[in-house]
């Protein structure tokens, strides 16, 4: 496989580094090592290239949603029960409320992996928290976003 | 013998015990222990959202909670986390376009990025308050 040149490689003086040398330079947290689970590491569709890729798009789109969703917090403080569900219910809150949610739960997942890939490295345990946390992940933004579509639609009906 | 050799605390490489303590070190450490706190957090706001919209008395007791003296620094922890991820993610963001790393940029990056966190928790806050 060729190397491409990666989110992490363009960065580095890959010109100055002798070509025999390149194979060397991968990935974020991709060394030379043993790789702990095959499919998860190097490059390719869901990769260590493509997990930093994505992490950083979402970082990036998280910047003016967690703006917005601050916004919304601090728009929501002070209401009562029935006052938020009508706020929250208002597409212009509850979309970008739930495009807040997707980012932040990709991203979460990603960091989350990262974290258990650097500490658990049980043969059992490190699969089973890495499923864990795939399945809370999505979860949340399943619920989180279920829940924004189920208010909007009960406020329109 | 090889059984007392086995059972014997193996040699570890050195590790955070080691090191002097800086501003980079503990923004470093922050921004992984943040980033944690808000995967509850988000976890929190699903279920918070899920009872606005299906479970009104759930909603009324979550809500209740948030407005009580252990809310309060429930709200402050979660808005000091997101904050200090916020802006250590800046700092991330930086150094992704090459700039930033040497010792003055770091150390002054690390230390902006736990005062404007602290300011930005307390300002939100005050804007809540008012």
């Amino acid at each position: 496989m060729s190397v491409r040149p990666s989110a992490a490689g363009a960065a580095l003086p890959l010109g100055r580094v002798p070509a025999a040398d390149r194979g060397a330079i991968r990935g974020p947290g991709n060394s030379n090592q043993k790789p702990h689970s095959p499919p998860a590491e190097g490059h390719g569709p869901g990769g260590a290239t493509a997990r930093f890729r994505v992490q950083r798009v979402t970082s990036v789109l998280l910047i003016p949603l967690t703006a917005i969703a601050i916004g919304v917090g601090i728009a929501l403080a002070g209401r009562d029960a029935a006052e938020m569900r009508l706020l929250l219910a208002r597409p212009l809150v509850a979309l970008p409320l739930a495009l807040f949610v997707l980012a932040a739960a990709w991203h979460m997942k990603l960091g989350l992996q990262e974290v258990i890939e650097d500490y658990v490295h049980g043969r059992r345990s490190r699969p089973a928290l890495l499923a864990l946390n795939l399945a809370a992940a999505a979860g949340s933004a399943l619920v989180a976003c279920g829940a924004l579509l189920a208010l909007m639609l009960g406020a329109a009906a | 013998m090889s059984t007392s050799l086995e059972r014997r605390a193996r040699p570890l490489s050195p590790h955070l015990g080691i090191y002097r303590w800086r501003a980079t070190m503990a923004v470093s450490v922050l921004h992984r222990i943040t980033g944690i706190a808000l995967y509850g957090g988000l976890v929190g706001l699903a279920l918070w959202l899920a009872a606005a919209a299906a479970a009104p008395g759930l909603f009324d007791g979550l809500t209740a909670i948030l407005r009580s003296w252990f809310g309060a620094i429930l709200v402050l922890g979660f808005l000091f986390a997101l904050y200090a991820h916020f802006f250590g993610g800046l700092r991330h963001l930086i150094w992704d376009a090459g700039v930033g790393m040497g010792r003055p940029s770091r150390d002054r990056l690390a230390w902006a990025t736990i005062v404007t966190s602290l300011l930005a928790t307390v300002a939100t806050y005050a804007l809540v308050l008012l």
